[in-house]
């Protein structure tokens, strides 16, 4: 199942964070979300890339014209070979934000059909947000998740969203 | 070499962009690079184009003449010290980055702001946002052709420039907002400045729809140009004026409340023509729309203080944790997302400007238009470049 948080089960106030809705997919899923997620009308906000102790991650925001809130999509890469479907056939507005994630933090997006740089020059290695392994924090202190995992029921849309996503097991 | 040459670009291929840009063109069409210090492109965007004869077959706008990396200069200095940045990131509406800074700071550690400080911030972002649009104005009349609309479009906004150094100090780059307020207080001379002001407008805009809204040339160029359907607007993360041209009342200040605004009363102008000219309305009535927000704040400004007696000062550790901030800036919509590990230094930080998303379009909608036309919009798009690079 994946890990799934919605505004029902937030133990701190809703709204404080700045998101109703936090999902935690894996990089196979990516597309199937923000296909899900353009059929009910939401945005692409930006693609942002996030680099911590257990790998990079890149968070997806999506906001919507008439409904409140926020939903953030996360898929966490592995360091080591970070790679990742692009949504761009989905989200054309997302190619130039995964270009630019690919200039800040060398995340591949695979399927784009421009990998130019967008924003450098050419390529940096290592790439400039990467922080050094001293300063990379493991993602439980920034998303405190003890708090305020859990089953999303309740949640039409986090529910909705979870059931369109793979189970744990089959890969 | 043989005379004459095999090929007679040899040499002339360009640098890495025009090349990937140039292998999909077709043989018997031009490629023609467009800035980055072309006037129209309001300062060092580049755009290459495919053109056959006068239109646009392709277009693709090339980044980062101006990346200056502020999201990596905030991983490296102190909360507080990250607002001279806030002011160059966008230099027109650099008080509406100035609040989502502040504001994704305050929403991260739970900080409170005085009604006063809060007054105050509405006054001067609107007024920053009245300045913004005027600029807009005059020089999108200039790329198109239109000489005298800036000057009008200057005189008003030394008036504002002149009341806002009174509060911030700068003139342009303002930096004024603080955790839990602003910097100085707002006295008796600005309320009087700002009542002249505010007297003075509807006239100015009342010239301006009589001198150049109405005129045919500016409708001629204008309608029916540059169409933004409402489906490319979301696949593309439009906001702001754009958006609104395109019939949709999306403002963050009504969809995602922050500040006082929902206190104001206050018409989000929406036209629905999707075409350059609905765009050019949206911003001429946003212009009356943020002059009425003025009136009301500077009618009803309450006593206080302007900062939080207990808001931090220099050095300070929020707690760790992430947060989401967004603003409605004069272009679209502010995002700030902003991670902490509870130190003095932010952890990560991401910068969501709208005009990225905004241009982002032009690729699509350029195509087919003519080359005029394509001025035209990428005008309508309010662009500011060093904001899309950061």
């Amino acid at each position: 199942m994946p890990e799934l948080t919605s505004r029902l089960l937030l133990a701190m106030p809703t709204g404080d964070s700045g998101r109703d809705a936090a999902l935690h997919v894996k990089p196979r899923d990516i597309r199937l979300v923000a296909e899900r997620l353009l059929c009910q009308d939401w945005f692409l906000e930006d693609v942002c890339g996030l680099d911590l102790a257990d790998g990079l991650a890149v968070l997806y925001h999506f906001a919507h014209w008439t409904r409140p809130g926020r939903v953030v999509v996360r898929v966490m890469l592995e360091r080591d070979k970070p790679e990742c479907p692009s949504i761009e056939g989905i989200y054309p507005g997302a190619s130039w934000h995964e270009r630019e994630t690919c200039d800040f933090f060398g995340i591949e997006f695979t399927g784009a059909a421009n990998t130019t740089p967008l924003l450098l020059a050419e390529r940096l290695d290592p790439a400039p947000l990467l922080k050094r392994p001293e300063q990379r924090i493991p993602r439980g202190r920034v998303w405190p998740q003890g708090e305020w995992v859990g089953p999303a029921g309740g949640h039409s849309l986090a529910e909705e969203l979870m059931s369109i996503c793979g189970e744990e097991g089959e890969q | 070499m043989s005379w004459p040459a095999a090929d007679p670009c040899q040499g002339l291929e360009g640098d890495l962009y025009a090349r990937v840009f140039a292998e999909g063109a077709r043989d018997d069409t031009l490629i023609l690079n467009m800035g980055p210090q072309h006037p129209s492109t309001h300062g060092v965007l580049r755009v290459l184009l495919e053109m056959d004869g006068e239109y646009v077959m392709r277009a693709e706008p090339v980044l980062g003449y101006i990346h200056r990396m502020h999201e990596h200069m905030a991983q490296n200095r102190a909360y507080v010290q990250f607002f001279p940045n806030m002011g160059r990131v966008d230099y027109l509406h650099a008080l509406a980055w100035n609040w989502a800074w502040a504001g994704a700071v305050e929403k991260l550690a739970g900080l409170e702001v005085p009604r006063r400080a809060e007054y105050i911030r509405v006054i001067c972002t609107e007024l920053n946002r009245v300045n913004s649009h005027l600029l807009w104005w005059g020089a999108y009349l200039l790329d198109l052709g239109a000489v005298t609309p800036i000057m009008y479009a200057f005189e008003d906004r030394e008036l504002v420039m002149d009341m806002l150094q009174l509060i911030t100090g700068s003139r342009l780059t303002y930096s004024s907002f603080r955790f839990g307020g602003v910097l100085t207080d707002i006295d008796t001379e600005f309320v009087s400045r700002c009542r002249a002001f505010l007297k003075r407008m509807p006239e100015r805009l009342e010239m301006y729809r009589e001198l150049v809204t109405g005129n045919a040339i500016l409708r001629g160029r204008l309608e029916g140009v540059g169409v933004i359907d409402q489906m490319t607007a979301r696949r593309y993360g439009a906001t702001g004026p754009v958006l609104r041209g395109s019939g949709v009342g999306y403002d963050v200040r009504r969809a995602e409340p922050y500040g006082l605004y929902h206190e104001f009363d206050y018409a989000v102008p929406v036209h629905h023509d999707c075409d350059c000219m609905a765009r050019y309305m949206v911003r001429m009535d946003e212009l009356e729309a943020s002059l009425s927000i003025v009136a009301q704040a500077i009618d009803g400004l309450p006593e206080g203080h302007c900062i939080h007696p207990d808001a931090p000062r220099g050095k300070w550790r929020p707690p760790a944790g992430e947060v989401y901030f967004a603003v409605e800036g004069a272009r679209g919509k502010i995002g700030v997302y902003l991670a902490s590990d509870g130190t003095e230094i932010p952890y990560r930080v991401k910068l969501r400007s709208p005009s990225f998303s905004n241009l982002s379009l032009f690729a699509e909608i350029g195509q087919g238009t003519l080359l005029s036309d394509a001025v035209a919009i990428l005008g309508s798009l309010d662009l500011v470049i060093p904001e899309i690079d950061r």
